[in-house]
């Protein structure tokens, strides 16, 4: 038997009318319209965040792209006009912000706003030097600075052992791993330190100790801050210059010190120096005071000493001195030391030298 | 209980409950001398008082421990540095209300006010004889080269220009320093002045460059011996070995040691007083060798001419150089001051 074919018909044939020719403008292109969805989906997408940028005003151009990055990866990219807006904004808070401290952050804070796009606001954190040593305090494990003195330094007190009195003054005593060994050798020690609860820690232990030890929690810089005058024998700033602010500063530090020291006297200081022939550019010198490292050139600190009663005797790189010097124990003295002696705390070459060191300089008052 | 009807005694009840009603405010202004703490509060108490604001012995306690901390931060800010006290009403309950805060001025904030509110001239017209006279042993007067601390307006700075030696001048006072550089340059005077505090650390001249350094009515106005060594120091670094160091200062006579009373109201009052004693002990283990020291009035009325001494020529140096601005005594005693020059020459 033949299967019955059944036809069935359901209406008229289908009728294929020809496709109009698509506009010109209507997009079928699957990859564009899918850009296309993704587009008119990011005002959906709601982002808000915060970013701390240490305040370097020569940085400005650079956090400028790194934020107008930011904006295209959340779907809200800056126009030009409006990215040279944020650099106005921008550029007079890192300014303030560096002017008060090279602590200080800016905070770049956005949110969606009502229109679908961000808004944003930029503001700067003040932080002193005294904050951030009070975080090492609360943080890290001490002793912060190290556990031995300054081999340099014991040798200099050592050279002025024909003094029938021999007054010392430590600026910047930290926790007093100067201070303490010098006053537990003999010397009678004034020690000066701008954090209070290092000062605190210095007046614990030269209690406990009953050591000739006198602490002023004061700032060598203040403008009240003065010394009993053509007193001292010797003066010490051990890493304490590496956190000025410029030339002015450290020629502030030494005509004080030429107040304080009687004729004759010396003052033993380190800081970072640019080798000869390198000049650091404006971007660098922020830089180094941002990472607690501020170099200064071989001009810088003729500027300095210029028309003081006071002239350059000694000079040498702290790093090799040291490592020389100091028992093997002792050794580096902290984990950072090595890497911020050799300026690598700005400059981050592991395997290469910096152009700049951390070297003590010696002199004596005329 | 008795009831009053006199209407005297009503007169008075009346009146005595009315002072309620009575709101006084007001300040009070007086310098900062620490060691007039006791004065002070009875002072200020007897003001209250007759305001009818009588303080319980608690607040009075208070009031001490607040005058005692502001006069010590004052004083030890500045030797022109006021307390001032302001008190008002406390709204509804008529009590008083103070306040205490400090006004730290300066030397050359004192003399801005000279400026504005005296009449010229501000100093005497006459040059010191000393100073001419000392300068006159210097030799060549084209060849020597002076450092004067404090010119003020240049009574003695343009004298030794016009004699011709080479001035290098000092002054806290702007205005004062720009009157110098005035006169100096209309009368083509080899006068350097300059803005500044010689005890500023960074004030600093060239090392072993000066024949003689020279400080009239200077020394007085120091704060204390810490600041008087500083200035021996420093002056040490800019004389040429056998420089002179020539000034002036308000020396106690014989035995007279000031009370520390005394000597914080001679600093306010810009009569510094500094024994014989302190100024040797001020260039210890200096290259500053004292020399010697003559009564100051005695040397100028013989040396200066006679209408240098005319009243009208003098103005206040005449109470102030026989230790009138420190003390008030009745005519006829003197204070054991001798305002005296004195010499020293770098070793």
């Amino acid at each position: 038997m033949k299967p019955q074919v059944i036809e069935f018909k359901v209406g008229s044939p289908l009728h294929h009318p020809p496709s109009p020719a698509p506009a010109p403008n209507v997009v079928t292109d699957s990859a564009q319209l899918n850009d296309a969805i993704m587009a008119r989906f990011h005002s959906r997408i709601y982002t808000r965040g915060e970013v701390v940028l240490p305040a370097v005003p020569s940085l400005v151009d650079y956090y400028v792209q790194g934020l107008s990055e930011i904006f295209v990866a959340i779907g809200k990219p800056f126009t030009a006009e409006e990215l040279e807006n944020l650099k106005n904004i921008l550029q007079p808070q890192l300014e303030d912000g560096f002017r008060a401290s090279p602590h200080s952050n800016v905070i770049f804070r956005y949110e969606p706003s009502e229109t679908g796009g961000i808004t944003y606001n930029v503001s700067n954190v003040i932080a002193s030097m005294t904050d951030q040593y009070k975080i090492w305090v609360d943080t890290r494990e001490p002793p912060l600075f190290g556990s031995h003195p300054d081999t340099k330094l014991l040798e200099v007190a050592k050279s002025l052992h024909h003094l029938p009195q021999i007054n010392i003054l430590d600026i910047g005593a930290g926790t007093g791993r100067n201070t303490l060994p010098l006053a537990r050798m003999g010397y009678s020690v004034d020690a000066l330190e701008v954090t209070p609860v290092f000062a605190e820690q210095i007046e614990a232990a030269a209690t406990a100790e009953q050591l000739p030890i006198r602490v002023y929690n004061a700032d060598i810089l203040g403008p009240l801050v003065r010394m009993a005058p053509a007193y001292y024998s010797l003066a010490v700033a051990a890493e304490v210059v590496s956190h000025f602010r410029d030339a002015d500063q450290l020629r502030l530090l030494l005509a004080k010190m030429c107040d304080g020291l009687h004729s004759g006297g010396l003052f033993l200081f380190n800081t970072f120096m640019a080798i000869d022939g390198y000049e650091p550019d404006q971007l660098t010198r922020e830089m180094s005071e941002v990472n607690w490292s501020t170099i200064f050139t071989r001009e810088d600190i003729a500027y300095a000493m210029n028309d003081l009663p006071l002239e350059l005797i000694e000079e040498m790189p702290v790093y090799e001195y040291e490592k020389v010097n100091l028992p093997a124990e002792a050794w580096p003295p902290t984990g950072w030391f090595d890497n911020w002696a050799n300026g690598r705390d700005l400059f981050w070459l592991p395997e290469q030298k910096t152009p700049m060191e951390l070297r003590w300089l010696l002199c004596r008052r005329l | 209980m008795e009831r009053i009807t006199d209407p005297n005694v009503l007169r008075q009840a009346a009146i005595d409950r009315h002072q309620y009603r009575f709101y006084y405010s007001g300040r009070l202004v007086v310098p900062c001398v620490p060691s007039l703490l006791e004065e002070y509060v009875e002072q200020f108490h007897q003001v209250f008082i007759s305001l009818g604001k009588k303080f319980a012995p608690p607040e009075i306690e208070q009031l001490k421990k607040i005058l005692s901390n502001s006069l010590q931060e004052g004083y030890a800010a500045s030797t022109h540095a006021s307390l001032v006290l302001e008190y008002q009403p406390e709204s509804a309950s008529g009590a008083l209300n103070y306040q205490v805060s400090t006004v730290i001025g300066s030397v050359a904030g004192q003399y801005q006010g000279w400026i504005q509110e005296r009449e010229p001239p501000l100093f005497r017209p006459f040059p010191d004889a000393k100073a001419i006279d000392m300068a006159a042993k210097l030799g060549d007067p084209a060849q020597v080269s002076i450092l004067e601390i404090g010119p003020g307006m240049g009574r003695n700075t343009l004298p030794l220009g016009r004699i011709g030696y080479q001035v290098e001048a000092l002054e806290v006072t702007g205005e004062f320093v720009q009157h110098i550089q005035q006169e100096a340059a209309k009368e083509g005077l080899r006068i350097k002045a300059r803005q500044g505090d010689f005890l500023d650390p960074l004030v600093r001249f060239p090392l072993k460059s000066y024949d003689m350094v020279f400080a009239s009515e200077v020394i007085p106005h120091l704060h204390n011996q810490d600041q008087l060594r500083l200035m021996m120091a420093k002056v040490a670094d800019y004389l040429r070995p056998g420089g002179l160091f020539l000034f002036n200062t308000l020396l106690p006579v014989g035995d007279y040691v000031p009370d520390q009373t005394v000597r914080e109201l001679s600093v306010v009052h810009c009569c510094s007083l500094f024994t014989k004693s302190e100024i040797l002990t001020s260039l210890e283990a200096l290259p500053l060798q004292y020399i010697m020291a003559e009564s100051q009035l005695e040397y100028e009325q013989a040396h200066q001419p006679p209408e240098a001494w005319l009243p009208e020529n003098l103005g206040w140096f005449d109470l102030w150089s026989q230790g009138g601005g420190l003390f008030s005594l009745p005519p006829g005693q003197k204070a054991p001051i001798e305002l005296s020059w004195i010499i020293c020459q770098r070793t």
